[in-house]
């Protein structure tokens, strides 16, 4: 793996980590919702499963 | 019935002297049939007015039958002017690929086919137009608004000597029409490969 | 926090969690489905493709190389499936050579997964079934969906822009995991890069004569039912597309464009002596008016609004009501394939091609793909995994 793609992958942990932080501080649950659709994605590459 | 042993022998006599002499009245065996006669000669100037895949197709058949030829897809007057060419063979038909890789635009192989018939009546070459491709190479068939197949045949066929035209190519009367009505021989065939005896015809072989 | 709301987290969260993990595995169960292939009694040797390029060893692209030796010496000819694996036909054709074909001069050269990375994922956002079956004599054989892209879990990030190596020439960003973008490949470039480097090495050391890389198009791209061809292949490729419309079916000739870089039929033909062809049938599976993208519509061809778009005048390739079935689409490759060997001996005598037990178009349509594929149960010892 080049260091580009550690980089790459560090910034989607950062990312991830900012939006489980942003739903746990979250009070609507529309915004919950719409929290963890975008987190899937993002969970789905650091776990190297899409 | 014949009751003389002499009219019988008399008889039998006639019967072998003709018999005999019959191979003098048969009918003098057919020579072997002569080749067609040719109505163009080579060496051979091909090229496209459009760019499209044709004049390769021609190539092809024209290499197999060992016809000198040269295929120059961008030709100009001065590719003619290089060497006696007795036949330039014009394929219509356009290609927007073709035209894009060769950096040129239907008005540039307009004018340039426009160019090289009038150099051809010059020199007195044998002007032949085409078109192999069927009904795939006409504007029906093209991109919304692309009438350039269309052109090119109008700029070719009109001033040529004789067309020879893949049969579907002609699904509207196109080339039918403009044989006509400009009196110009137009040799047609149904199947690709039999443009191989198209040319065979044409050039005698 | 509220005990509404902690109740209010833990469903959301319970939701993501199920959805993240009925979709992960289905993502890890589609990128590791076992493709076997049954050795046919024409296969001499399988070798990895990196035995041509090492440092491709033990990578997802270090695919395997099917080696079919004639009885006698002849021309070689490499047949590429799987460049684009979200095109199956091209694969299927080769898993058919694979299993069935047999040479009495000259060699054959298979690759079943040109970039088998792109075989274990599909189009992002583009909600391909994961994989697709076909029914044999026997039962059914399963392969994997794919893309026309390299993995991204196997090759990330992309570059803003593509420079092609060595043209220079600027390409879509995500060309640079297009297999059939990045020819004649880098030794030091990306996974897919490197892949076709690996392939080249190959093609030049085995002197390859003839390469031929299977491809389907979607029938509103123009470049369609055809055979492109390198300049040191028109004559043969003309000939061929002649012989096959006028007997069997429609395909047509275009001519490789010297300026556009990166694609097999250009970059094989200027990098090695090899002449280099690529076959492209119709899948309306890739028409962007397609309807539902599902297993059934990528094996059938069928689809009625890529019928309405054909009557709108938007597509380049007839379609109706019949569609373009899987046997129509291996079958018109299997005859394009064996007509090229056939005129490739015409005008070479000395170095022929000969090649039986591969199914003609007709023969497909009518038995079937799965005719000529068999059943791994029953052939222990020959069996390899794609």
């Amino acid at each position: 793996m080049s260091v580009v793609t550690l980089l790459y992958y560090a910034l989607v942990a950062f990312i991830s980590a900012l939006l489980v932080v942003n739903l746990l501080k979250s009070r609507k649950w529309e915004r919950d919702v719409l929290y963890v659709l975008v987190l899937l994605p993002f969970l789905l590459r650091l776990l190297r499963l899409k | 019935m014949i009751r003389s042993f002499g009219a019988r022998a008399l008889i039998v006599l006639a019967l072998l002297v003709v018999a005999g002499a019959s191979p003098l009245f048969a009918q003098a065996k057919p020579a072997a049939a002569p080749a067609a006669a040719a109505k163009a000669q080579a060496p051979v100037f091909l090229t496209s007015c459009g760019q499209s895949p044709g004049a390769v197709t021609v190539g092809v058949f024209l290499r197999r039958l060992q016809i000198d030829y040269d295929l120059k897809e961008t030709g100009t007057v001065k590719d003619l002017a290089a060497k006696p060419y007795k036949t330039i063979i014009i394929v219509t038909g356009s290609s927007l690929k073709g035209m894009g890789g060769a950096g040129v635009s239907i008005d540039d192989e307009l004018a340039r086919a426009g160019a090289l018939i009038a150099e051809a009546k010059k020199r007195g070459i044998e002007v032949i137009g085409a078109h192999v491709e069927g009904m795939e190479r006409r504007a029906k068939n093209a991109a919304p608004g692309d009438n350039s197949d269309e052109m090119s045949i109008d700029a070719v066929c009109p001033k040529a000597k004789m067309l020879i035209v893949r049969k579907d190519g002609d699904e509207d009367g196109r080339f039918t029409t403009l044989g006509k009505k400009f009196g110009i021989p137009v040799v047609f065939y149904a199947k690709s490969l039999e443009l191989n005896g198209v040319i065979k015809d044409l050039f005698g072989k | 926090m509220s005990g509404r709301l902690l109740a209010q987290k833990f469903v959301v969260i319970s939701l993501g969690i199920a959805l993240l993990a009925t979709s992960g595995a289905s993502f890890y169960k589609s990128r590791r489905l076992k493709e076997p292939v049954v050795l046919g009694p024409g296969v001499t040797t399988v070798r990895p493709l990196s035995t041509w390029f090492a440092p491709l060893r033990g990578t997802a692209n270090d695919c395997n190389v099917y080696f079919l030796d004639g009885r006698t010496p002849g021309a070689t000819m490499l047949v590429l499936g799987g460049s684009h694996p979200e095109e199956p036909a091209g694969r299927l054709v080769t898993w058919i050579l694979a299993e069935n074909a047999i040479v009495q001069k000259g060699r054959l050269i298979v690759v079943l997964s040109t970039n088998r990375s792109a075989t274990t994922v599909t189009r992002l956002g583009g909600a391909y079934p994961p994989d697709f079956s076909i029914p044999t004599d026997f039962g059914s054989r399963t392969f994997r969906m794919g893309d026309r892209f390299t993995n991204p879990l196997d090759q990330w990030p992309d570059p803003e822009v593509y420079f092609h190596y060595p043209s220079g020439q600027q390409l879509a960003y995500v060309d640079i995991r297009n297999v059939n973008r990045v020819w004649p490949g880098r030794a030091n470039g990306t996974l897919t890069e490197q892949t076709a480097y690996a392939l080249m090495e190959m093609i030049k050391r085995e002197k390859v004569d003839i390469e031929l890389d299977l491809h389907e198009a979607e029938l509103q791209y123009p470049v369609i039912s055809t055979i492109v061809t390198h300049q040191r292949g028109q004559d043969m490729a003309t000939l061929v597309s002649m012989t096959l419309t006028d007997s069997e079916f429609k395909i047509g000739t275009e001519f490789s464009p010297r300026t556009l870089h990166g694609l097999s039929h250009r970059e094989i033909g200027d990098f090695s002596p090899a002449v280099s062809l690529l076959a492209e049938t119709p899948e309306p599976f890739l028409d962007a008016t397609r309807g539902i993208t599902s297993r059934e519509q990528l094996l059938t061809g069928r689809d009625e609004f890529v019928v309405k778009a054909g009557q709108h005048g938007l597509l380049f390739e007839k379609i109706d009501e019949k569609g373009w079935p899987i046997a129509v689409r291996v079958g018109r490759h299997t005859s394009t394939l064996l007509q090229i060997a056939e005129t490739w001996g015409e005008d070479h005598p000395d170095k022929l091609l000969v090649i039986s037990g591969v199914p003609r178009y007709k023969e497909v349509i009518a038995n079937g793909v799965g005719h000529y594929l068999h059943d791994p149960a029953k052939a222990a010892g020959r069996v390899v995994y794609e």
